[in-house]
């Protein structure tokens, strides 16, 4: 008797953290919407080119950590060239490369070493030496030499030597619309209610899809198995997900691939943490905390749901397998540092919904379904298992799952149709249904790992080293 | 006529979210009872059977398995239907304008004028073509597009086109459509073409709350040049961002209005406006406001203070000018301090020059120091000296800095 009040206690548990999750995304859904309407509204008719010519714009500058990046480091220093804007300059950390990274560069851009003055006001790894361009095409390109260690390490030395208003951290492998940071800086001039402290933007995959001249020129769906599924979680993540959060001021992550920040404060907060793994998401949250605790202003971190950025997604199983695994000891870590803020009303929306958010949803969802997933195998193997109620609830989650990854794909093609074709259509779709069985379950696994790790490898921290394809070149006359 | 359509459609949507939702609630009833009778028919529950018998949660769940079913189903038709869509609509527009555009240009640049008799008739061919709203839409794009890149008759023409083919009723319902975006279409055709008759209404919409739309008004206004002064801009309810700023100056720059009452603007109590007076004072040359320029200075308003430096900076012409400037540093911001810094090549005053450089080589911030060795390496080559000695290791790199040459 004692037994079946259990496991009544424990369905019940199971199904309202079920519940609560979907409605979490249903909420996502409709708030995407609305924010989506309002963006595409305040600018259908912005000519973004005008900003070329305006009186009063930041200065901003690109940082970009690179570790052993030989095989694409002049494609993507090329590609960050050629960004419009008025008034920047690219830093480039070598972060201690032990490949042919730093000597490429300087040869094909014509660098030599320079006496550039800078303030240690980050704390960072020893920087060797400093290269400018003589070549006056080059001259708002920086390359900064540094000893390893780590990304965090290679982003506090950039924001040691740029002097700019904002900086935009990017991974230099990333390959970025021409008008990207034009539309990254439009919040931090547009907004006079609040103060924006950052802005992030969307990440498109990037794997099968032809590049010209450092440009994405044909998008195509990824030929690889597993890159394919991940299109379909960024469809989620950024389209869905963080557009949501935006619309409610409570976007706690803004990707290491592509933010922008307000550099003196990102400076004031201490910069990033080189202790952390997942460090994008914790100077966010630092710098939500700074602003309620020291500033007690009216603020915003805004994020622009233009596909702007593309990048590599990992093609195997192990570098996939690595990089969730980080993700997930970054989320723990900035979650358990930052503990305070959980359900803390001082932190307004961020305290109340946004952090609960992270710890219920990202920090224990993989627990609770590997718990999920015990306490069925138990029941099955003890006869408490009641069919009916188990298959009405397989098709419950199934259902919403296949729901909500329609409603991405939609939206995809409803907004910016990037992807497009009959044969993209139909693999898309297919692989909504093989993820519940393949990837959701080996994610799982992966952020355990990450858990596993995180308690009881405190030292694993590195750079995550992501094996590069690079991307289908297509060289123009 | 056109109005009542965009008002029916606009509310014909939203009362069928309202029935959907309704709906909904209703079909969440009807699972739980056998049937439901309307008039003289009845509606009998096929699932009835399988409902009646299960807890009230697993009900729920069952419903909405349902619901989420039905949702399947109609994603997927819709994405089918836009992807089918989207890819036939991309092709006609491409199509269309294809052919628009070489008839359009053709008749554009052609150095020749039609008949009376043949412009009618093209003009009746055309307007057979743009039979959606759609196609008109795109047609008044592309006039616009070329009205603003062309000058001379051809820029004339494509006014007299969108005269000719008389579709003020659609600028004019789109104005006052409820639709956001259909207002700002309407404000973009009437700022290019400069049509006349909506200023009074778009006057109305500088006041509304909404900040795009208000932002557009404005912008839409200076190039209607109806309010050439720009007074209109100090009854504004709504704060001007950065980008508001930015764009007013640059419409005013390319429309080369100098008729602007500065005075007013730079008094105005709202920071903002005296901000884009002070711009636009420092790029029109307006030196005979120095003394209004010189009251902004140590303003509560940093974008006001800062502006007030650098036009200050800009009329700066005089040795009590520097003086005034580097008695009032401290209060400067940051990029106005480097200014100040730099215009001081200017100076006369050598010896109060180099002292203040010296004083700001040893005490201010690293950028402050560069710059300032920067000034000093043209007015004196000792303390160039002194500081590549000095034991503070920021004045000593600030100086190796200004000195490399590859810099």
């Amino acid at each position: 008797m004692i037994q079946i009040q259990w496991i009544e206690v424990l369905n019940s548990v199971f199904f309202v953290y079920a519940c609560l999750l979907f409605t979490m995304y249903l909420f996502n859904a409709i708030l995407s919407i609305l924010e989506l309407r309002n963006y595409s509204n305040k600018n259908k008719y912005v000519n973004y080119k005008s900003m070329l010519a305006f009186e009063k714009l930041p200065t901003v500058s690109i940082i970009a950590p690179a570790y052993n990046e030989e095989k694409t480091i002049i494609d993507n220093v090329k590609c960050l060239i050629s960004l419009q804007y008025q008034n920047f300059e690219i830093i480039i950390v070598n972060d201690g490369s032990n490949d042919n990274t730093l000597s490429k560069v300087i040869q094909y851009f014509d660098l030599v070493k320079v006496n550039r003055a800078y303030i240690l006001e980050l704390d960072c790894a020893p920087i060797r030496s400093i290269y400018q361009s003589k070549n006056p095409a080059y001259n708002h390109l920086v390359v900064i030499d540094k000893e390893n260690g780590g990304k965090a390490d290679a982003l506090n030395a950039g924001i040691n030597v740029s002097q700019n208003e904002l900086f935009l951290a990017i991974d230099v492998d990333c390959i970025l619309e021409s008008d990207a940071l034009l539309k990254m800086v439009k919040p931090f001039i547009d907004d006079n209610k609040n103060v924006v402290i950052a802005s992030g933007g969307v990440i498109r995959i990037a794997n099968s899809s032809e590049v010209t001249n450092g440009r994405i020129s044909k998008i195509n769906y990824p030929r690889n198995f597993w890159a394919k599924f991940q299109v379909l979680e960024y469809f989620r993540a950024f389209t869905l997900g963080r557009m949501a959060w935006s619309r409610l001021n409570g976007l706690l992550i803004i990707s290491g691939a592509f933010g922008l920040f307000d550099r003196k404060r990102v400076v004031t907060v201490g910069g990033y943490d080189k202790k952390s793994v997942g460090e994008d998401l914790e100077l966010v949250v630092r710098l939500r905390r700074y602003m309620h605790d020291v500033e007690k202003q009216k603020y915003r971190v805004a994020f622009i749901p233009d596909p702007l950025c593309w990048t590599e997604a990992p093609e195997s199983y192990k570098v996939l397998s690595r990089q969730r695994n980080r993700w997930t000891r970054g989320a723990i870590d900035t979650i358990l540092k930052h503990k305070r803020m959980f359900l803390n009303p001082k932190y307004g929306l961020v305290g109340m919904l946004s952090f609960p958010y992270w710890v219920l949803f990202e920090w224990l969802a993989p627990v609770i379904q590997m718990v999920g997933l015990i306490y069925l195998l138990f029941v099955i193997i003890f006869g408490f298992l009641n069919m009916h109620v188990f298959i009405t609830l397989l098709l419950f989650v199934f259902s919403f799952s296949v729901m909500y990854s329609l409603f991405a794909i939609f939206f995809e093609a409803y907004t910016y149709h990037k992807y497009k074709g009959v044969s993209y259509l139909s693999q898309a779709v297919l692989f909504i249904f093989l993820e519940m069985f393949i990837y959701q379950p080996l994610n799982m696994i992966f952020s355990l790992s990450g858990h596993f790790d995180f308690y009881f490898k405190k030292n694993k921290k590195n750079w995550g080293v992501m094996t590069r394809t690079g991307f289908t070149k297509e060289e123009s006359i | 006529m056109k109005i009542f359509l965009i008002y029916l459609r606009y509310w014909t949507i939203r009362i069928s979210y309202l029935l959907l939702a309704l709906f909904l609630i209703l079909g969440e009833y009807f699972y739980t009872v056998p049937q439901i009778k309307i008039g003289n028919y009845i509606l009998s529950n096929p699932y009835f059977s399988n409902t009646k018998n299960i807890s009230t949660w697993l009900y729920a769940v069952d419903y909405f398995i349902f619901i989420f079913t039905v949702a399947i189903i109609i994603i997927a038709v819709l994405i089918l239907y836009y992807n089918i869509n989207k890819r036939r609509k991309e092709k006609a527009d491409k199509q269309f304008l294809n052919l628009f555009v070489k008839e359009l240009f053709a008749y554009l640049f052609m150095v020749e004028e039609f008949t009376d008799e043949e412009k009618k008739k093209k003009i009746k061919v055309l307007k057979k073509a743009l039979n959606t709203d759609h196609s008109k839409r795109l047609f008044i794009n592309t006039l616009v597009d070329v009205h603003s890149q062309t000058k001379g008759i051809v820029n004339k023409k494509t006014f007299r086109l969108l005269k000719a083919v008389k579709f003020d009723y659609l600028i004019y319902a789109y104005l006052h459509s409820p639709h956001f975006k259909h207002k700002l279409f309407a404000l973009k055709v009437i700022s290019e073409f400069n049509l006349e008759g909506y200023d009074k209404y778009i006057l109305k919409l500088t006041k509304r709350k909404n900040s795009i739309l208000h932002a557009q008004a404005i912008i839409t206004l200076l190039k209607l040049k109806v309010y050439g002064n720009l007074l209109f801009l100090t009854d504004l309810k709504l704060k001007l961002t950065l980008w508001d700023i930015n764009l007013i100056v640059k419409t005013i720059q390319d429309l080369n209005q100098k008729d602007i009452n500065y005075t007013v603007l730079i008094q105005s109590a709202v920071p903002e406006i005296s901000a884009l007076g002070l711009i636009l004072a420092r790029l029109h040359k307006r030196t005979e406001l120095k003394s209004e320029v010189i009251l902004r200075i140590g303003s509560t308003s940093k974008l006001v203070n800062e502006e007030a430096f650098l036009t200050l900076i800009a009329f700066s012409s005089h040795q009590s000018d520097f003086d005034y400037l580097i008695e009032k540093f401290s209060i400067a911001t940051h990029k106005a301090q480097l200014m100040i810094i730099q215009s001081l090549s200017m100076s006369s005053d050598n010896v109060k020059t180099i002292q203040f450089l010296n004083w700001i080589v040893e005490n201010k911030h690293f950028t402050h120091k560069t710059e300032a060795i920067k000034q000093l390496l043209e007015l004196d080559l000792s303390s160039i000296r002194r500081f590549k000695q000095s034991e503070d290791k920021l004045i000593r790199q600030s100086c190796l800095q200004v000195l490399d040459i590859n810099l």
